[in-house]
């Protein structure tokens, strides 16, 4: 967030001031006390620590246990964890996700930052039908898109259908029973899924950026890479930071995807850490491995969220 | 001055990626404009266009999509509501008062932007199992509300530090008390913010299937896209033209109200007010 003290509108500061005056006080109601910010946080306040905060601290607290989800629960301390870390496919599933972040976090925002580049230097006509077409894939349940895409993969699928017509039939595959290109494949939709929401998110950011500074680099010679580094990556800092932060999550996060296209195979080639998980707590019985891995994703998750922020936060 | 290859290539550019973007939306409608009972390979451009994949997937008694669609509306319906409602109490709150505490437990909320379902959705499972609420809706409506609200509050608050001041002190001085200038004053104002917000996460809540899979299993009460994660778990996975059709069954809910709300406040609405 932008510190909302920092606002320079004109007229803004002098009413300020004039705010410090003080005002003959409106009638004060019943209800109207000091403690009405908490009475109007309690709601929220409420279902967000019942179904986020204590859920979480509780995964923490079942990660420690040995259990079936049937019978008592026993104590095993950090015997999960060690479990989870030598187990192989752990390491494969976080390194899955890994490639998944590639392709549907950071390839989406240096694409989507090209393409600012290069429409900000130019008066773009029908620019909204092009933000609406971007961003529609976004919209769309993973379920529905897990769908259509493994249609568009399918052996007989359209995007084989145009291989075997440039290439020839030699060149088609079923790309997602291909142990080399399953992820890659999945990366593909991650990249159409998150790169249209990154750049409506971008663009807005450019709107915002003062027209002067480019006129100001442009009479100090700046060229369009030079401009670009300049002015338009510093202006966008805060988009950026709300662009990388939510792909990561989403990368981080993939469950849906592989669990409708792929189920994580073959082998493991497409298994993430929340797949695992799932399968873990709610198919295998084995609630406390299951947990170890959520503790392990959401740590994660802070840390990767925490070093964006760090990177492009405010100085 | 920009050049007119510079134009020609920032064109060519989008265009690229509209087709990158749409292609498969057209491919996936096409193939399901096929008979059911067709073979479909390539491009599958439909001989005769058809309506009976849409009619099989309709009517297929175990997928039950037209329940499906039924169930995931009131869901998102009742979040939705419910969570824009609270964030707008609670934003308020955060965005234009003082109050001892207010900074740590604006950041304590931020926090909830960040956590995932699944480091939420073990414990909550065994609870509502244990409290007999596994296969009802509340089973989804608590938690998607709990998950929606960390990051209304987030959005709201950055709304109402933005308005400005000088007319919520003028509505006290008229004599507001401060509910009256919320609910007359500021929220008349705040379409915008509260549609944007409101369409975010009827989204979120619609497309959540970890969440669907996990607490519904009865197959009156399952959620629309965990409708189609059933589709996909039968042998009906490999008619690909029921199965597309199904999917745009359930598409078409999110992407009429994407498309409304985009057209009343346009697209960047939904990321621009994102900027506090």
């Amino acid at each position: 967030m932008t510190a909302p003290d920092a606002v320079s509108v004109p007229g803004l500061r002098i009413s300020r001031r004039l705010a410090a005056i003080p005002l003959p006080r409106g009638r004060s109601q019943p209800g109207e006390s000091r403690f009405l910010p908490y009475l109007l946080i309690l709601p929220s306040f409420a279902f967000y620590a019942l179904f986020v905060i204590i859920p979480i601290v509780a995964t923490f607290g079942l990660a420690l246990f040995q259990w079936d989800g049937l019978t008592a629960p026993i104590w095993v301390g950090l015997d999960n964890f060690s479990q989870v870390i030598a187990d192989p496919n752990t390491l494969g599933a976080f390194q899955v996700s890994v490639v998944f972040t590639l392709f549907t976090c950071i390839l989406p925002v240096v694409i989507a930052l090209i393409l600012v580049g290069a429409i900000t230097r130019t008066r773009i006509r029908g620019l909204s039908f092009f933000r609406l077409v971007f961003f529609l894939p976004y919209t769309l349940a993973l379920a529905v898109v897990a769908i259509a895409w493994r249609w568009l993969y399918a052996l007989d699928g359209s995007i084989n259908g145009i291989i075997g017509f440039i290439f020839g039939a030699g060149a088609t595959r079923p790309f997602l029973g291909d142990f080399f290109w399953a992820l890659p494949a999945l990366g593909i939709v991650g990249v159409w899924v998150t790169f249209g929401f990154v750049l409506v998110l971008l663009l807005s950011g450019a709107q915002h950026i003062p027209k002067d500074l480019y006129d100001q680099a442009r009479v100090d010679g700046a060229g369009p890479i030079r401009e670009f580094f300049a002015v338009t990556l510093p202006g966008l800092r805060y988009e950026l930071r709300v662009a990388l932060t939510m792909t990561l999550i989403f990368s981080l996060r993939m469950f849906d995807l592989p669990l409708m296209t792929t189920q994580g195979g073959p082998g493991y080639a497409t298994t993430t850490p929340s797949l695992m998980m799932y399968r873990d707590v709610f198919v295998n019985g084995q609630v406390g491995i299951g947990a170890a891995i959520a503790v392990m994703l959401t740590v994660v998750i802070f840390v990767g969220v925490a070093a964006v922020n760090r990177a492009f936060g405010q100085e | 001055m920009v050049s007119r290859r510079e134009q020609v290539l920032s064109y060519s550019i989008l265009l690229a990626f509209t087709v990158f973007s749409l292609f498969p939306f057209i491919s996936t409608t096409l193939v399901a404009f096929n008979q059911p009972n067709a073979t479909v390979s390539g491009l599958a451009i439909p001989s005769p266009w058809s309506l009976g994949s849409f009619f099989a997937a309709w009517n297929d008694p175990d997928a039950g999509i037209g329940r499906s669609l039924f169930n995931s509306m009131i869901l998102a319906t009742v979040v939705v509501v419910a969570s824009v409602f609270l964030s707008i109490l609670a934003g308020y709150a955060f965005g234009t008062m003082k109050f001892r505490g207010s900074r740590f437990l604006f950041y304590f909320f931020l926090i909830g932007l960040v956590v995932p379902y699944e480091a939420t959705i073990i414990p909550l499972y065994f609870e509502f199992r244990g409290l007999k609420l596994v296969d009802t809706y509340w089973s989804m409506i608590l938690p998607d509300i709990g998950g929606s609200v960390a990051f209304g509050t987030f959005w709201m608050t950055s709304f109402f530090r933005s308005f400005p001041r000088e007319l919520i002190d003028s509505a006290k001085t008229d004599g507001a008390t401060r509910m009256q200038t919320l609910w007359r004053v500021i929220v008349p104002t705040a379409g915008a913010a509260i549609f944007a917000l409101a369409t975010i996460l009827f989204i979120w809540t619609w497309n959540n299937l970890l969440l669907a899979i996990v607490m519904i299993a009865n197959p009156q009460l399952q959620m629309a896209p965990a409708a189609l994660n059933y589709f996909v778990g039968r042998q009906f996975g490999i008619n690909y033209q029921v199965t597309c059709a199904a999917a745009i069954l359930v598409a078409i809910p999110v992407m009429v109200v994407y498309y409304v709300l985009q057209r009343r406040y346009g697209a960047d609405v939904l990321a621009g007010s994102l900027k506090g």
